[in-house]
């Protein structure tokens, strides 16, 4: 079975790897340095709420209050960097919030068995309506010059904010991966009598984990709005949906029960490589957004059938 | 099966990014200089698409290359600083932007100046304060507007009334100004402010639902309502007729576009003040292209560049078809 799985793991990448050669060769100006880089940067603010969001889709959740979140944390923390607050500090503020928001969620889902997808977009909702209240609707320009330069500091040449997420990334993978934590978050998405049987507090991991998703979602907020130098009330608008086409194109089975970092890492780079080719392009917008959907389909139909495959695997052995 | 679905995909996968690569760009003849314009998706907006044309008619008479870039909607103001960035990685030689916020593009517009690519703003504006972040922004007068839409109501109604305020989306400037000056332009005169609301949405349905509220709310006591954009005339016009008030509310507008025009002659709108959108993206891309091409330098220009509106009354509906979008 291994060495099944391990010769379609490899084909599919050597498909992946046939396709990017094939758009380095083709599209001008991919290849530049410069190009890349800004593709990385703009993965990573999909990368950090994204490989949160893959433990909660594991457990057949689903977080669309993402979005909501990050609006909320930018604002928040463009006000309370003006009112001069040390950054670590409007960092652990807005880091609470998140948390907080995330408690609710799990708490509604979990504790009172609403649907996770009501709970979460009303959460979001709410977030992104206090973004606009706080704000009255307008962007707040961060007064201090040094919280923007660290929001588009280079390391090296690279963005500081693709080491960040890489950091997050990491952290995720390695709780999702290696820790027990991950293995209860896997066992919640495709066996929770097992949990019940341990004596573990199905109602505490669901509050664990959501809480997970809205703090990475809203330390990914703070560290936009660093990078724009303004919180905007609608800066996270569109990152709910992105991250969710993030997590499905990286193979997460929006059934529950499977889902690897790694692939969401991949998934999110896809999406940017995407908007990056059409725009390079200069393919008309309506033309781009029937391509994305398009594309974004068929890559969805090739993850499915990578999962029926692995499935059909574990069947066979 | 399952191998020949798979096939089917891959297949599917090759061909879609293959023939994405075989649509040519609409302006790909090479002319030496590149200009962006970024924005963000018209549809049907019939200012956007006029301030597009503008711009683009301007940058080819110039003699350059015309690049357009999109985002999806006016609330995608980090994908806009996306694709100014990007523009920065592709060496365009000259930017033009539409912003959606005045404030969340400064530092991406910063970087592009910073790397030596001119950049001017149209309609949209910046935040003050950040001049030396761009060339110039040239827009419509959206104060002197807003106070010509007052001028209307105490030239044309000095005995005063009530009124109610379509203040337009959430969050945009532009619309905010209108509002916010024509209201001060009638300070001090007969007039009363009833109602003062954003639209529901971004299309006519909301305006009509925000306009049937707000009527609601004043016990259908109004005389005028002022719409921040005449693109609304008509979800309005549609709530006036519901509530059978055609007769008894007239609207003052600003734009004056031939959808607007079209109800001064129905006699529902009494007065307009018209921009000139077509005219501002002109003179971006006019002033752009000229820095891309070294003929002039940043120095060279203010940071705004005005283009100014006028006051359009029934009389003036002619004259204003010539401009209106």
């Amino acid at each position: 079975m291994k060495k099944e799985g391990k010769n379609k793991a490899i084909m599919e990448a050597a498909l992946l790897l046939a396709l990017f050669a094939v758009i380095c060769i083709f599209v001008p100006g991919f290849l530049s340095k410069a190009n890349l880089l800004n593709v990385l940067r703009q993965a990573s603010y999909t990368v950090i709420p994204a490989v949160a969001l893959t433990m909660v889709i594991i457990t057949s959740g689903i977080n669309l209050s993402l979005g909501g979140i990050m609006s909320l944390a930018g604002v928040l923390g463009a006000i309370l960097i003006n009112k001069n607050l040390s950054p670590v500090v409007v960092f652990i503020i807005v880091g609470v919030m998140g948390i907080a928001c995330g408690i609710l969620n799990g708490y509604l889902i979990a504790q009172m068995r609403l649907p996770a997808f009501i709970c979460t977009y009303t959460v979001g909702q709410i977030a992104a309506g206090l973004a606009l209240l706080i704000c009255n609707a307008k962007a707040v320009r961060v007064s201090d010059p040094d919280f923007i330069a660290f929001g588009n500091a280079r390391v090296f040449g690279v963005q500081l904010i693709i080491f960040i997420a890489a950091i997050f990334a990491l952290g995720a993978w390695f709780l999702l991966h290696r820790t027990p934590f991950g293995i209860r978050v896997y066992a919640l998405g495709n066996n929770e009598t097992i949990l019940r049987q341990e004596g573990i507090s199905i109602v505490k991991l669901q509050i664990i984990i959501y809480s997970l998703s809205c703090l990475f979602s809203a330390l990914c907020g703070v560290l936009l709005m660093a990078r724009l130098g303004s919180g905007s009330p609608v800066q996270g608008e569109d990152y709910t949906l992105t991250c969710i086409a993030a997590c499905v194109i990286g193979g997460v089975d929006m059934a529950g029960g499977y889902g690897r970092i790694p692939n969401t890492v991949v998934g999110s780079i896809i999406i940017c490589i995407i908007n990056n080719i059409l725009n390079l392009l200069a393919i008309n917008n309506n033309l781009q957004q029937i391509i994305l959907g398009s594309l974004i389909i068929i890559l969805v139909g090739m993850s499915a059938f990578s999962a029926q495959g692995r499935l059909k695997l574990q069947a066979k052995y | 099966m399952k191998k020949q679905i798979g096939k089917m995909l891959t297949a599917l996968l090759t061909i879609t990014v293959m023939g994405s690569m075989a649509i040519v760009p609409a302006s790909a003849e090479e002319s030496g200089k590149v200009i962006a314009y970024i924005t963000r998706e018209m549809g049907d907006d019939a200012g956007q698409i006029i301030v597009e044309k503008g711009v683009r008619e301007g940058v080819e008479d110039a003699g350059c290359t015309y690049q357009l870039m999109t985002v999806n909607s006016i609330n995608e103001v980090s994908e806009q600083a996306d694709l100014i960035e990007q523009a920065i990685a592709m060496k365009v030689d000259g930017i033009i932007v539409n912003p959606n916020d005045g404030t969340t593009c400064l530092e991406a517009i910063k970087a592009a100046t910073d790397a030596g690519i001119p950049v001017a703003t149209v309609d949209g504006s910046l935040d003050s304060g950040y001049e030396d972040y761009y060339v110039t922004q040239v827009a419509n007068d959206n104060a002197k507007a807003g106070k010509q839409a007052a001028e209307i109501l105490t030239t044309l109604c000095p005995e005063g009334g009530k009124y109610i305020c379509v203040r337009g989306v959430n969050g945009s400037v532009v619309l905010d100004t209108r509002t916010d000056c024509f209201k001060e332009g009638l300070e001090g005169s007969k007039w009363e402010c009833v109602g003062d609301m954003n639209n529901e949405s971004s299309d006519n349905d909301g305006a009509m639902t925000v306009v049937e509220n707000m009527l609601a709310a004043a016990a259908y006591d109004v005389d005028v309502i002022f719409v921040s954009a005449d693109s609304w005339f008509p979800g309005i016009a549609q709530a006036l007729e519901d509530a059978d008030m055609t007769e008894q509310i007239k609207l003052v507008g600003i734009d004056a576009s031939k959808v607007g025009l079209s109800y001064m002659e129905s006699g529902l709108c009494i007065g307009e003040a018209q921009v000139n959108l077509g005219a501002c993206g002109g003179m971006a891309a006019e002033i752009v292209c000229s820095i891309a091409k070294g003929d002039t330098t940043a120095e060279d220009y203010e940071p705004v560049t005005i283009v100014d509106t006028s006051i359009v009354y029934e009389e003036d509906i002619e004259t204003a078809y010539e401009i209106a979008f």
